[in-house]
């Protein structure tokens, strides 16, 4: 077939059948009904989609909703402490040549490091219960935010400054009307990343440590070989971070200056 | 403003050399005053590295499997990432089908399919493929979907203009020019992959680094568990400038800002 030829109208039913919306409807209607027929002849590998619901529905107020109240507590106080101390030692990275110097290799250090491997450590030092899932929490948010906020606030047009010099603006005058507004669309990248490192960071503290939230409540599943049980705070985790993503970009759009807005929106980053 | 002493390579060094000293003096000092179960002094965790490297040696074949479980996870997840990438940015159809479910899983945090995939795979060396497969291929479909969307469309009219067939699109216009962001989702692959191993080490191994950090912290051995966390943060670091400079080799006119 010719290239040519995907260029010709295509009949009208065809063009509604393959419409956005309508393909993703069909398909995953045809992958639920795949996977509720594949799911009850082996209920124990994969559960299915209607056992799912039954378990959602059953365990929803006792078991379920507590376990995520319990995660985003943790979740909120971390990440909340992330955002704050990140966007600060970011900041003065960026402007003070001296705490750059210092700060630099070990900030780009753990950056890299899987900080989950710290987990045994933080075991140690801070006990199994909300302590450690903090700790886990600004572990693991606070190196993106870090980071992003350092390259956004060294970016800074130096025309931009030059003129606040010549004003004889002080130094916190240039960081509230230059550096911050400027650095705004990297520190809203690193928030995002962060946030989904962040939320990785309190699932597998919960997994690892056990005591309270959804981590827990997945193990728990896990033990019991409750398939559908297991899924359900998958599937809500899944959701609830792609809800956090949306908020976080809907913040974005709200308070960046407009001319910023979309440029150098780094490609999606996720990692634990 | 003048650039002082600070911006010099002495001025650098020093204050590096000097961060460095305090660092390790601190930690020496405070820790010699803790309980070793809590804390190991850098004086000890440098006896255990030798340790562990030289005269006992744990730390090789561990971190052999762990590399053996990073090379085989990670090759896999470009050999499937990349090409269903190249298709769900060739192909509207298809990128309409199964993007909402690459979304979903990328958003998921994968620890989240640990329970699920212990039960499926065990805790054989299955399982830890499967999650370091999980973790290293959404990067790499994402990066190349985006790269071969975003190729120029003059190229490709140009391409149409002359008749071009699919498979010579792909060939001489899409691939060369989605080529610096498969390879910067490869590196984004790659450094998700080993934390993926590590993650999957530690949540439900019985080999490998992670296990290693598993072990000496069950038995309060601060210094030697201290041991296999350095070498995991090295190879990370590593993975991150080596990747970075073999980009910027290879995608020179695209330059590496970030890390």
């Amino acid at each position: 077939m010719s290239a040519l030829a995907l260029d010709l109208p295509r009949p009208r039913r065809t063009k509604l059948l393959l419409s956005p919306p309508v393909l993703r409807v069909l398909s995953g209607a045809v992958l639920a009904i795949v996977w509720e027929i594949a799911g009850r002849k082996f209920p124990e590998s994969a559960s299915y989609p209607s056992a799912i619901f039954a378990a959602a529905y059953d365990s929803f107020a006792s078991e379920v909703a507590p376990a995520f109240r319990d995660t985003l507590a943790s979740f909120a106080l971390g990440f909340g402490v992330s955002i704050l101390a990140g966007t600060l030692i970011g900041l003065l990275m960026a402007r003070s040549r001296l705490v750059d110097l210092v700060l630099n290799p070990y900030v780009y250090a753990l950056y890299a490091t899987p900080r989950l491997a710290l987990i045994p450590v933080m075991i140690i030092w801070l006990g199994v219960d909300f302590n450690l899932r903090v700790g886990v929490v600004i572990v693991s948010g606070i190196f993106p935010v870090i980071v992003n906020t350092y390259l956004g606030a060294k970016e800074v047009d130096r025309d931009l400054l030059d003129v606040g010099d010549a004003f004889a603006a002080t130094s916190f005058q240039k960081l509230r009307s230059i550096v911050i507004p400027a650095a705004l669309p990297f520190i809203y990248a690193g928030v995002r990343i962060g946030m989904g490192r962040a939320l990785i960071g309190t699932i597998v503290a919960e997994i690892e440590a056990a005591t309270a939230g959804v981590g827990k409540l997945m193990k728990d599943s896990a033990n019991a070989l409750d398939m559908a049980g297991l899924l359900v705070p998958i599937i809500l985790l899944g959701l609830l971070s792609i809800a956090l993503t949306r908020i976080i970009r809907e913040l974005e759009l709200r308070s960046v200056m407009p001319w910023l807005r979309k440029r150098s929106t780094p490609l999606v980053e996720q990692g634990a | 403003m003048t650039r002082g002493w600070l911006y010099r390579p002495s001025g650098v060094w020093t204050v590096r050399i000097l961060t460095l000293a305090a660092t390790l003096g601190i930690w020496q000092a405070y820790a010699s005053g803790l309980n070793r179960a809590l804390l190991a002094p850098p004086s000890e965790v440098a006896q255990a590295l030798w340790e562990e490297a030289v005269t006992v040696g744990n730390i090789w074949p561990a971190l052999g499997g762990s590399l053996l479980t990073l090379v085989s996870g990670f090759g896999l997840s470009m050999l499937v990432g990349v090409p269903l990438g190249i298709a769900m940015g060739r192909a509207r159809t298809l990128e309409y089908v199964i993007d909402p479910y690459v979304s979903f899983l990328y958003a998921l945090p994968h620890v989240a399919l640990v329970p699920l995939m212990v039960i499926w795979f065990g805790f054989n060396l299955q399982f830890r493929l499967a999650y370091v497969f999980v973790s290293a291929v959404f990067p790499a479909i994402i990066n190349t979907m985006v790269g071969v969307k975003n190729v120029d469309q003059e190229l490709l009219d140009a391409g149409r203009a002359f008749c071009a067939s699919e498979r010579q699109v792909l060939r001489t216009i899409v691939l060369p020019s989605a080529v610096p962001y498969i390879f910067a989702g490869g590196r984004q692959a790659l450094s998700s992959a080993w934390v993926g191993v590590v993650v999957s080490e530690i949540l439900a191994a019985l080999t490998g680094v992670g296990r290693l950090i598993v072990t000496y912290g069950d038995d309060y051995k601060t210094a030697n568990m201290l041991v296999p966390i350095v070498v995991i943060m090295g190879i990370a670091v590593a993975i991150q400038s080596l990747t970075a400079k073999l980009q910027g080799r290879i995608t020179r006119w695209q330059a590496v800002r970030n890390v």
